[in-house]
């Protein structure tokens, strides 16, 4: 038996992977052992750079000064020390905000979905009637997301009075906004081979959309609205704070008179209430998506369905009561049947709701021509502080989310229990909403945008950390799999196996933060953290409403810039 | 590192992989089924059989990931029923694994994809070319040049082909400096052409580097033309284990039959174009192994 030697091997062996040569020894020497110079490259690293310079120049602005952060942590300490032992409120006293925060959160979201569903289809590209309409209709949209819902509030009980109708109406108006965007992607994103198929046969465009486009954003739509029933929770659980309804107006006027232990009572029921709205959302969401998707299957391997009715002689001509057909009928009906009953609970009847129209729209009078000259001096310094205060928090956000995501990421988590707990950590976050944050770190650091920067950054680990641990969690497990099998350590594996496979989605993530950052930071001035929120409040609160005017304009073009630059580079890495 | 087979000439002494009476069992069903077999070093050893007929879980228990249910199982003189967790992932970082899904991380380009396959040498996390030393990074390229793609070095891995990107697996896992390389179905979702390729560049570095190669398939035609030896699997059990030189098409058609009834492979048949015109693609060089 004898060996192949190599040099007899070469010549027999050199097929078609060896059709460009090889440069052999000296040659190879002299390539490159560096990647090159691309294009792609040198934008990537100015990028990284100006966000580096962007957060530098804020956290200067904003004053993070060491020793204030050593004093200010010590305080943080005293606070929750006076928080302690925590005092629960009577149930008396907290069942009925509470329950008027739950209605104040479904009506707000009943009504958003009835004006977002004609909005959007107006405002969708392949379903509008005209460009110009759609021009419109996105304008609507756009409007009413730009202008954060609790600056809603505040005008609107100014307006309207104190009570729960304003509130609901922040909720609807702002809500309309957010989901008609949704909404109108979603539409945009249809299937356009059903939608023309549907139009051959003669049908009338509203019929082409109701066949043809309806059932295929159905699931979407539903999942969208979902999700912002539970942000609503969130919100309304703080326009108390400006006099709207709701627990928050509990947990404003207890942390103002400094009763911090029932403060503590009453954020733990918000975190609570948020909390449990949250987990109903997601799992009706997921078990939309898992139906969806068996449907999907099954239509693919062509099996039928498992909730097919026997059949009958006689041939029918309505749909059978399959399971599914019951689950969607009862679910719809409930849904609306909650609408209902959280209107009434709230006291808003529909006569209620069309006189409210008119006064808003005649208060508009009241708001122009905008001001600015009132607030000139103000007003620069003030929009300044805002954008840092949102960039501030989102580097502080992003910082902290980092480690927590990969901790809170099932296949990267070195340990089940700390996996639990990183979870553990996201829920609480999202749970707090913004404000009760920023009201709590107004009592600890003083009054301030450092106390807002703080706030918010902590506040939106919840949806950073969230959004990149479920990042990683859908990367494809191959690369990891080869990287263990090389023998690399679980660490070597995240850095080199995950890292960069979710580097994009992390920066999306990091601009969508920045995106909603910069909405609360326009609000966090309300309790003093900084910002303009402040000077919103106070020219509402003295009714110089022109002024208020101005300030809304700046916020809105704010707003709207921040979301047009984080929207076109993430449509550019993604 | 030690290399415990290097010392022996091959095919005489301590064999690569030694495996004799394995069962492996998943609750009552016996994916393996008793089976034995040893593999010299230097030899290229392809595992066919249908879907299902185990061949992916004997690769599995050759490296540690399964343990197997009765039998004995001997890699690189490393017993790898009874070894402690620590010898296994030494034993892991001598056994080069290519995947079908060839596995490699998209976003990074080929040249960092070949260099990970160095970490279980190093210490510490890794991101960007220059984290690795510049004899590595030249030892990378080389290998890269060996699978024919060193002028693809800095291009992202996904922007490769299907074939290409198996090729840029096959050179991380020479980062390793393995002494076994397991392929499983490394070319299943693989065009004729790119598969023959990546075959070619399996069967030069086993004859190169003198690796041993275990190489499961579902093409008969690429047993043939490519491996020294062949072993096929029916639901578990070795029905065949024979040198490609004394063996002919209908014989290696035998292993895919089921109760005596034929049934045709996962690949396709043999009377459609697929010979992917192997005969001229390759000469078969079954006489290595005599
Ligand atoms: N982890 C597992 N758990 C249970 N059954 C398994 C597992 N892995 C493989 N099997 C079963 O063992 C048999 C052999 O599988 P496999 O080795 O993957 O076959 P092949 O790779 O030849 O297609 C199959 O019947 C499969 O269902
Ligand atoms: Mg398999």
């Amino acid at each position: 038996m004898t060996t192949p030697t190599n040099s007899a091997e070469r010549p027999d062996l050199a097929t078609t992977a060896q059709a460009e040569p090889t440069p052999a020894g000296a040659a190879t020497d002299k390539r490159a052992l560096r990647p090159p110079w691309t294009r792609n490259r040198i934008v990537g690293l100015a990028a990284a750079a100006g966000a580096v310079l962007a957060i530098v120049v804020s956290t200067r602005q904003v004053g993070v000064d060491p020793q204030r952060l050593i004093d200010g942590w010590a305080d943080l300490g005293n606070l929750l020390g006076r928080m302690l032992p925590v005092e629960m409120p009577q149930p008396s006293r907290v069942v009925g905000p509470i329950l008027d925060t739950l209605m104040m959160a479904v009506a707000g979201t009943a009504l958003a979905l009835l004006l977002s569903l004609p909005l959007s289809f107006l405002a969708a590209a392949n379903t509008a009637p005209s460009p110009a309409v759609r021009a419109v209709a996105r304008a609507i949209i756009l409007g009413a997301r730009s202008i954060p819902d609790l600056v809603y509030a505040l005008i609107f009980v100014r307006v309207l009075g104190v009570g729960v109708l304003p509130g609901v109406l922040a909720v609807a108006i702002y809500s309309t906004g957010m989901i008609g965007k949704l909404f109108a992607d979603a539409i945009e994103e249809v299937d356009d081979d059903v939608h023309h198929a549907v139009a051959t046969v003669g049908a009338t465009r509203l019929q082409a959309i109701m066949t043809g486009v309806v059932p295929q954003v159905l699931p979407s739509f539903v999942s969208t609205t979902l999700y912002r029933l539970d942000m609503n929770v969130a919100a309304s659980a703080v326009l108390g704070f400006v006099g709207a309804g709701g627990i928050g107006f509990e947990l404003y006027n207890t942390l103002r008179t400094l009763q911090y232990q029932r403060g503590l009572g009453l954020a733990l029921i918000i975190i609570a209430l948020v909390v449990i709205v949250e987990r109903i959302s997601a799992a009706i969401r997921a078990s939309i998506l898992a139906h969806e998707h068996s449907a999907r299957e099954r239509r693919r391997s062509r099996r039928p369905a498992r909730d097919r009715p026997p059949a009958t002689g006689r041939p029918r001509l309505s749909p059978p009561w399959t399971r599914a057909r019951l689950t969607r009928q009862i679910a719809v009906l409930s849904a609306a049947g909650l609408a209902l009953v959280s209107f009434a609970g709230l006291g808003i009847s529909p006569g209620a709701l069309l006189r409210a129209i008119p006064e808003l729209v005649a208060s508009i009078g009241t708001f122009l021509p905008p001001d600015f000259a009132s607030v000139r001096d103000d007003l620069g310094p003030a929009i300044v502080e805002t954008l840092t205060i949102a960039v501030c928090a989102t580097a502080l956000a992003t910082a902290l989310s980092l480690p927590i995501a990969f901790l809170a990421a099932r296949p990267v988590a070195p340990h089940p229990v700390v996996y639990h707990a990183a979870r553990l950590v996201i829920v609480l976050s999202r749970g707090l909403p913004p404000l009760v944050l920023a009201l709590i770190f107004v009592s600890a650091f003083g009054l301030g945008p450092f106390a807002g920067v703080i706030a918010l950054g902590l506040g939106s680990i919840g949806l950073t950390a969230k959004l990149m641990a479920d990042a990683i969690e859908h990367l494809d497990p191959g690369p990891r799999a080869a990287l263990r099998s090389v023998g690399a350590t679980r660490v070597q594996q995240a850095t080199t196996g995950v890292v960069p496979q979710v580097a994009p989605s992390f920066v999306a993530t990091t601009l969508f933060t920045l995106d909603s950052t910069i909405r609360s930071s326009t609000i966090v001035g309300i309790v003093g953290a900084g910002g303009i929120g402040f000077i919103t409040y106070q020219s509402v609160h003295t009714l110089q409403f022109h002024t208020t005017a101005a300030v809304l304009i700046v916020i809105f073009v704010t707003v709207f810039v921040v979301e047009r630059f984080s929207d076109m580079i993430r449509k550019r890495i993604l | 590192m030690t290399r415990p087979t290097a010392a022996q000439p091959d095919g005489t002494a301590v064999p690569v992989v030694r495996v004799a009476h394995l069962t492996k069992r998943f609750g009552d069903h016996t994916a393996l089924d008793d089976v034995s077999f040893d593999l010299p070093r230097g030899q290229f050893l392809a595992v066919i059989g249908l879907s299902g007929s185990g061949k992916s879980t004997l690769l599995r228990l050759l490296n540690g990931l399964h343990t197997p249910s009765d039998g004995a199982v001997e890699v690189l003189g490393v017993d790898v029923v009874h070894a402690r967790a620590r010898a296994i992932r030494h034993l892991r970082c001598q056994v080069g694994f290519i995947f079908q899904q060839f596995n490699l991380v998209g976003r990074l380009s080929c040249m960092e994809n070949v260099l990970s396959g160095a970490l279980g040498r190093l210490r510490g996390p890794r991101l960007g070319v220059s984290t690795y030393s510049k004899t590595l990074r030249q030892t990378a390229l080389d290998h890269l040049d060996r699978v024919g793609l060193g002028h693809k070095a800095f291009q992202r891995a996904d922007t490769l082909s299907g074939g290409e990107q198996q090729r840029v697996a096959i050179a991380r896992s020479l980062m390793q400096q393995p002494q076994l390389l397991l392929a499983d179905e490394p070319v299943a979702s693989l065009d004729p052409e790119s598969s023959g390729q990546v075959m070619d560049v399996l069967r030069r570095i086993c004859v190169e580097e003198h690796l041993t190669v275990i190489c499961s398939l579902h093409q008969v035609d690429m047993a043939l033309g490519w491996a020294h030896r062949v072993i096929g699997l029916r639901a578990g059990r070795t029905v065949l284990d024979r040198p490609t030189g004394d063996l002919t098409r209908p014989q290696l058609m035998q292993v895919y039959q089921r109760d005596g009834v034929p049934v045709a492979p996962e690949t396709p048949q043999p009377d459609e174009p697929d010979d992917h015109g192997l005969a001229a693609l390759s000469p078969t060089p079954q006489q290595l192994i005599q």
